[in-house]
């Protein structure tokens, strides 16, 4: 969650008249504007690379530059200004954001799905099934995937009952467990999809190549993100900024981390169960 | 502290206590403030954010109007002007899709969310939006977005019209760079409509005034709020096949090339699977804002209240459920047919709903005719004949009759141009006095109003006529039949150019030329609809009220539910 900062609805001072002259509002900021301007670089470099112009990757590179710094100034910005808020209130508020925020991510994967659920729907009667081009895909990597990502979520919830507890100790190595395992993961991946490459499997060699790639490429990249999600609270947790009822990061890390599981157990279900051969 | 004003019934019912409420002399809002260019970069204003988000939409209406002026420049000189041909009809294609392209995602979109950000959080007695960095965020996406856009037309753009299908949009048909550039414009266009989406809803949800129940929202907010959870469900999902068709552009993957197992058809499902609700995110707020207008300027809170939440937020879910009605002709399985055409007629139930509402709020009531009025009047006229026409194209056999010819042209203007544009006019004549604390002339503005409003029908009715005689659309010529029809559909065009002209030159004089007068109910008789936009100053000052009004119910509320 990049922005946190929220003007407090005065309810809670609604009736004192003592409180009626105090309004907090946010402070400008030239992040948001920084951090736009930055992301507006990044297709201007992607499209020069697309043009097979040399400076491409230099513009892109500084576009993501650029967009890091200043998200890092927004964050930071955003955590001094922090304890001047209501906190039960900007929680609520926060989760809410949060939650649209993976009902949009839904979304874009619903697309994905969507794509995959037509083609299987649509395929050709009698046509051979997975199209030709398609090697045997095994389930066994994924289903230890599968093992390893649900293992995770249920550290990761472990983690936050036990900052809840009060046991910080407890918390961080359930936090570094559920990284490693998201590790695990994501190698494992780099090594079906290496195994796959070498079987000249590519995106473009058909359209479950296509889907294939694209839907677990996504994924993976989520499951990034949402490791260095976890480790931004890892830090924020080693530095000791969190406390029982101020830890909003945390929730949201977690929140993240489930959806990623969500989704990967669809894709295991739909995708990979799919796509293997049919059983006449 | 004193009673400003005698309690009030406010939209649903219930009072506002306007003890809360007191003239400010003088702003005590304790941050600081920059001056200049800059305090406009680092606002979190929601205000300031709205007034940006409405200079954008100026801007690009103005672009996307010149572009539509080539546009009728070639269709009434199809053969050139002195046997020289005025342009390619490649030109011609890509003024067409950025017309669209511009006209929505610029302006209309970017209109709602400019009014929606100035006026809800006002209306529900918030100080800002429950995210102000974010909304800041979520505009000034909207600038590199633009530009790319609009550069896109030195790379030829995008040759296939604004929805892009593949394969016209594909590396084979399109392998030019325009096409990546308008992709990423949509994604940039895209980001923003969803963080705004969000912060609506988070807004909506947690940050009204205490009192301010669901039901005593006025329906403005309602129609975002609606509004909101389409953009939020329907924009990730093109952003999603715009996505796909980038990979099969660069990386030639195989969504939609047949050759690899894929299906053109799946882009057009998904992409109207957006741009079907789309169109109703570009219709809902401006319901929302025409209801408070009509009630205001016919002195009658709106009819059925609860009857227009519910009409709206049904709209917003069957909106879901008719995308395949734009696919009628590329091939759908009859079943299909038969439910997309069934659930788009089911449409019109809730926007009859709401076309009677409106009717019997204006019934007996006091009317008012300001410019803002005339508009709200205008669009219900104009829209109720796109509505109809809407229905002509839910059926089948007509739709396929008459698919890709200007009998669409004519509907989708008649939606969109006498629709959301009108409805974006009246809340301009409307809030104009609570945003600047000046009026726009309103002998002038009536003078605008009948230019635009009789341009838009003689430009937009003969294409009706044109269409079901045959004239087929995206094409940069016609048969000599056609001829004279275009001739007027022009000329149509150039007095609602005269109209804008003089509606940008009024926008400037005000701005520049005039003092604030407006008092704080800037049209009266804010007792009737008792909205609290009316309850502070023109313009209000950065933190809106000085304290948070408090909205307590009437002894009878229970008698209105």
């Amino acid at each position: 969650m990049s922005d946190v900062a929220i003007t407090t609805p005065d309810a809670a001072h609604a009736h004192s008249h003592e409180h009626a002259e105090h309004i907090h509002l946010p402070d400008p900021s030239l992040w948001p504007f920084l951090v736009a301007m930055s992301a507006g670089i990044i297709p201007v470099g992607i499209l020069l690379l697309i043009a097979e112009k040399s400076m491409g990757g230099a513009v892109l590179g500084i576009g993501i530059v650029f967009v890091i710094i200043s998200a890092l100034g927004w964050c930071t910005s955003v955590i001094r200004e922090k304890p001047t808020l209501d906190s039960a209130w900007a929680n609520r508020t926060l989760s809410m954001g949060w939650k649209l925020f993976l009902v949009s991510e839904g979304a874009i994967f619903g697309a994905f799905f969507g794509h995959l659920f037509y083609i299987m729907y649509h395929w050709h009667k009698g046509a051979a099934w997975p199209p030709a081009g398609t090697p045997p895909i095994s389930l066994i990597i994924p289903a230890i995937g599968t093992g390893l990502l649900v293992t995770s979520s249920v550290t990761c919830e472990m983690a936050h009952k036990f900052l809840l507890l009060g046991r910080r100790g407890a918390c961080k190595s359930m936090m570094v467990l559920t990284m490693a395992l998201g590790l695990i993961f994501l190698t494992l991946q780099a090594l079906e999809w290496g195994v796959l490459g070498g079987l000249n499997f590519a995106p473009h060699t058909n359209i479950i190549g296509t889907l294939f790639y694209l839907i677990t490429g996504f994924h993976g990249f989520h499951v990034l993100t949402g490791m260095m999600f976890l480790f931004l609270v890892y830090a924020r947790l080693e530095f000791g900024s969190f406390d029982r009822s101020r830890h909003f990061s945390m929730n949201a890390a977690s929140w993240y981390w489930h959806f990623v599981d969500v989704i990967w157990l669809l894709v295991f279900f739909t995708l990979y169960v799919g796509i293997q051969p049919a059983a006449h | 502290m004193s009673i400003a004003t005698p309690p009030k019934e406010p939209q649903g019912g219930g009072v506002i206590d306007l003890d809360v409420y007191t003239p400010i002399e003088e702003p005590r809002t304790k941050t600081t403030q920059h001056k200049g260019i800059l305090r406009w970069l680092t606002t979190v204003d929601h205000k300031m954010i709205g007034v940006m988000y409405l200079w954008f939409a100026g801007f690009s209406v103005i672009f996307g109007g010149a572009l539509a002026g080539l546009i009728r420049t070639q269709l009434a000189f199809p053969n050139g002007i002195g046997g020289k041909p005025l342009m390619t009809p490649e030109y011609f294609n890509q003024f067409i899709g950025m017309h669209a392209t511009f006209m929505m995602f610029g302006f209309v979109i970017p209109a709602f969310a400019g009014f929606g950000n100035y006026v809800i959080p006002i209306m529900i007695g918030a100080r800002d939006m429950a995210f102000p960095k974010m909304n800041a965020f979520a505009f000034w996406i909207l600038v590199p977005s633009g530009l790319l856009m609009a550069s896109s037309f030195f790379f030829g753009s995008i040759p296939g019209g604004w929805t892009s299908y593949a394969p016209l949009s594909t590396k084979t048909y399109a392998p030019n760079l325009g096409v990546d550039m308008w992709i990423f414009a949509i994604h940039l266009a895209g980001v923003s409509s969803i963080l705004g989406a969000i912060n609506f809803i988070v807004t909506m949800s947690n940050m009204r005034a205490p009192g301010m129940k669901w039901f005593r929202m006025p329906l403005f907010c309602w129609a975002t709020l609606v509004t909101s959870w389409l953009q939020l469900i329907g924009t990730p999902v093109l952003a999603g096949v715009v996505t796909m068709l980038l990979t099969d552009r660069i990386l030639d993957t195989g969504f939609f090339n047949p050759a690899k197992g894929g299906d053109p058809l799946l882009y057009q499902h998904l992409f109207w699977f957006y741009s079907h609700p789309a169109v109703y995110i570009m219709m809902i707020p401006g319901f929302g804002m025409v209801s408070q207008v009509i009630q205001t300027f016919s002195g009658r809170p709106t009819f059925g209240y609860k009857g227009m939440v519910y009409a709206t937020a049904f709209i917003g879910v069957v909106g879901f459920l008719v995308w395949g009605h734009h696919m009628f002709s590329a091939g759908m399985e009859p079943w299909l047919r038969a439910y997309f055409g069934f659930m788009t007629m089911l449409v019109g139930v809730p926007t009859g709903v709401k076309i009677f509402s409106w009717l019997a709020t204006l019934w007996g009531g006091s009317i008012r005719f300001t410019t803002s009025m005339m508009f709200a009047l205008g669009f219900l006229g104009l829209f109720t004949i796109g509505g109809i026409s809407g229905v002509f194209l839910a059926n089948v056999p007509f739709d396929v009759q008459v698919h890709d010819t200007y009998f669409v042209v004519a509907h989708i203007h008649y939606v969109m141009f006498g629709g959301a544009v009108m409805t974006i006019f009246a809340a301009l004549y409307y809030w104009f006095p609570k945003m600047s604390g000046r009026y726009l002339s309103e002998r002038l503005g009536k003078v605008i109003f009948w230019l635009i409003f009789t341009g838009m029908n003689v430009t937009f009715l003969p294409m009706h006529w044109l269409g079901i005689a045959g004239m087929a659309r995206r094409i940069y010529t016609y048969r000599p039949e056609f001829h004279s029809l275009n001739m007027i559909v022009s000329s149509g065009y150039l007095l609602m150019l005269t109209g804008g002209l003089l509606l940008v030159g009024n926008v400037f004089y005000t701005l520049l030329a005039k003092r604030r007068t407006a008092p704080n109910d800037a049209w009266g008789g804010n007792e009737v609809q008792n909205t609290l936009e009316w309850m502070t100053t023109s313009p209000p000052p950065a933190h809106n009220f000085d304290r948070v009004p408090k909205i307590v119910p009437m002894a009878y509320e229970s008698l209105h539910h």
